[in-house]
């Protein structure tokens, strides 16, 4: 029976550690799920004692370190480390418990989030003094938890670091957000934008449209049907273009708002305009181009024909000769207006200067004209009463002065054409005027474009190169040459040269 | 050689082309009236009723082809009469034919080309008139 009391003791008492043992496995296998260590620390030796889960949290081998001389200092994130240590010293003081949350590194460089609860226990002899606590590993649950300032921030990130203007409002039109590019598109002062609601906002930016009303229309139209896509090309009064795409915001199913993105497209319009400008001019230059070739050869070709076959008798040879002649040097003088735009885009207009008279070239150039004057019964007054010598390329006045006269017969009408040669104070003066159809005032500086022309191609033929050849060689010889005129009153062109060229 | 009935108008800014236009018709029998630009075309069609055949240039100065033709076609009295499109233009054809003009010639043009032509709308008995 004793025996039987015994053993029955020692079967209880062995149920007992068993039962001990299994609840101290499930309590550490318990701390191992949650990720829970205990700790204690000496504040006298500035000691720490660690479970083995502190261990495994620390991401170390808990069979691999020399436990007795732990610290905890050197396991802190940097930056978490005054904090924490603070906190524990003032845990020493006694009175609330040390809860504090810190971040530690592991070996491998991971860093994890601890949350850390302690107690200072103390002998009342005062001889044991510890603080007692556990570590619980929360990085899971922190990054969790930050994740929507995450997601605001990396938004709010995105929004900013793209180059488009970003504007997001609710159904009923309302801001909720937009980026700092938004405003620098509409040129909205950010107090403006902090203050105004929607409306007021659509007010201030619609000023500035070349189109106000279609803006307004279609921002109402986007209200009303939330689910739609659209796109509108915006052309400011300071001449960008702007494109605005608008897309329906969706939580789940529900449109909650709208995304209107701008982008500021001028440069790209500005470049698409300057290549339809150059296809068109391209175009127009051939059409010319094939215009004033094919004119002379037309009549080249009837005089030889009408010659060869018979058609044409003794009394009409002298005249189809002069065509032949006449159209052989339009088409060298269209040539030689090809060559030389191809030297002054190269930089390379040569002269050959010498002492000539400008009054001997204008009787040359209006002598070699003299036909086509009377042929067009244009009379032509030629002033030039005292020779008038300078230092200058005796071709290229004479192209200066046939390009003149060449427009005054083109654009005179059949009206009188004066021209006149003086000198002044060292300065040459010829002047070339018609009392024709004159040029609107905003082409009177573009006519010296090459290429340009002051009246429309469908009336009058020309490369639109002579005006910019004339200016050109009187520029390379140090001179000017302006136009006045009076659209239905003629022009007058101006050429002034230095009488001593020095290049 | 009997001469055509009535005359043939040739419209041109090109004095040149006009002239030799003029000379080889002339010296093959037609008779002949020159215009250098749409508005002279339109009052020499005022003044002369005897016209038969206009041949026409497209860039002109004061008035251009494009013009010309329109108020020729809207005139009842010269609406029918026929019109050959004289252009170096590469589209002359597009051109002619929306202009509603009779016929087109490619400058540079040839003497046979052009009395072939002429043979064949000048010498149409009149256009009726409405």
């Amino acid at each position: 029976m004793r025996q039987r009391t015994k053993e029955a003791r020692s079967s209880s008492s062995r149920a007992r550690i068993e039962a001990r043992l299994a609840s101290e496995t499930w309590l550490a296998e318990a701390r191992r799920l949650a990720h829970v260590g205990s700790w204690e620390w000496d504040p006298g030796r500035d000691a720490f004692e660690f479970s083995d889960e502190v261990y495994r949290i620390f991401g170390i081998d808990p069979a691999a370190v020399d436990k007795p001389n732990e610290s905890l200092w050197t396991r802190l994130h940097p930056e978490d480390l005054p904090g924490t240590r603070e906190a524990l010293i003032r845990a020493t003081a006694g009175g609330a418990a040390f809860v504090h949350e810190h971040r530690i590194r592991r070996p491998d460089g991971r860093v994890r989030m601890l949350h850390s609860r302690g107690q200072l226990i103390e002998s009342d002899s005062g001889r044991y003094r510890r603080v007692v606590g556990t570590f619980w590993d929360i990085t899971e649950l922190w990054e969790t938890a930050s994740w929507p300032e995450r997601s605001v921030s990396l938004l709010r990130a995105t929004l900013e670091a793209t180059a488009d203007g970003i504007l997001v409002v609710d159904r009923t039109g309302n801001v909720v957000t937009y980026n700092h590019r938004f405003l620098e598109v509409w040129r909205i002062p950010p107090d403006v934008a902090e203050r105004s609601d929607n409306q007021g906002l659509i007010a201030f930016v619609s000023s500035q449209l070349e189109d106000p009303e279609t803006f307004v229309r279609t921002t109402r139209q986007n209200h009303a049907h939330p689910d739609r896509e659209y796109f509108l090309s915006m052309r400011f009064k300071d001449g960008r273009v702007i494109e605005r795409f608008s897309r329906p915001q969706r939580v789940g199913s529900e449109i909650v708002g709208r995304v209107l993105t701008f982008r500021d497209v001028s440069e790209r319009e500005q470049l698409l305009g300057r290549a339809q400008d150059a296809v068109r001019l391209r175009d127009e230059f051939l059409s010319i181009a094939a215009h004033e070739i094919r004119g002379p050869i037309s009549s080249m070709r009837l005089a030889v024909q009408g010659i060869r076959s018979g058609v044409l008798r003794e009394a009409t040879l002298p005249h189809a000769l002069e065509v032949i002649e006449r159209s052989e040097r339009r088409l060298a003088e269209f040539v030689d207006k090809l060559l030389d735009l191809g030297r002054i885009r190269t930089g390379g207009l040569h002269f050959d200067l010498e002492l000539i008279d400008l009054a001997d070239v204008a009787r040359d150039v209006v002598a070699r004209n003299q036909a086509e004057l009377t042929t067009s019964e244009t009379p032509l007054q030629l002033e030039a009463p005292t020779p008038v010598r300078g230092n200058w390329d005796r071709f290229r006045l004479d192209q200066v002065l046939t390009n003149l006269l060449s427009n005054a017969m083109k654009f005179g009408a059949g009206k009188p054409i004066e021209v006149q040669v003086s000198a002044q104070a060292g300065r040459a003066c010829l002047v070339v005027r018609d009392h024709g159809i004159g040029i609107a005032h905003d082409v009177q500086q573009r006519i010296f474009q090459p290429f340009e022309r002051g009246v429309s191609i469908r009336n009058y033929g020309g490369l639109g190169l002579g005006l910019h050849i004339a200016q050109t060689i009187v520029r390379g010889l140090g001179g000017s040459l302006a136009v006045e005129s009076e659209p239905g009153a003629g022009a007058t062109f101006t050429v002034e040269l230095p009488q001593a060229v020095s290049t | 050689m009997s001469s055509p009935p009535g005359q043939v108008l040739v419209v041109d800014d090109d004095e040149d082309i006009r002239s030799m236009v003029a000379m080889i018709l002339e010296a093959s029998g037609y008779r002949t009236l020159a215009a250098g630009d749409g508005a002279e075309a339109l009052e020499h069609l005022r003044t002369q009723d005897d016209v038969r055949l206009v041949l026409l240039d497209i860039m002109m100065p004061r008035m251009a082809a494009p013009e010309f033709m329109r108020v020729l076609r809207r005139n009842p009295a010269t609406a029918h009469l026929p019109v050959v499109i004289l252009s170096g233009d590469t589209s002359v054809k597009e051109h002619a034919l929306a202009m509603r003009a009779d016929h087109w010639l490619i400058k540079p043009i040839g003497v046979a080309d052009l009395l072939s032509v002429i043979g064949r709308f000048a010498s149409r008995p009149p256009a009726q008139t409405c």
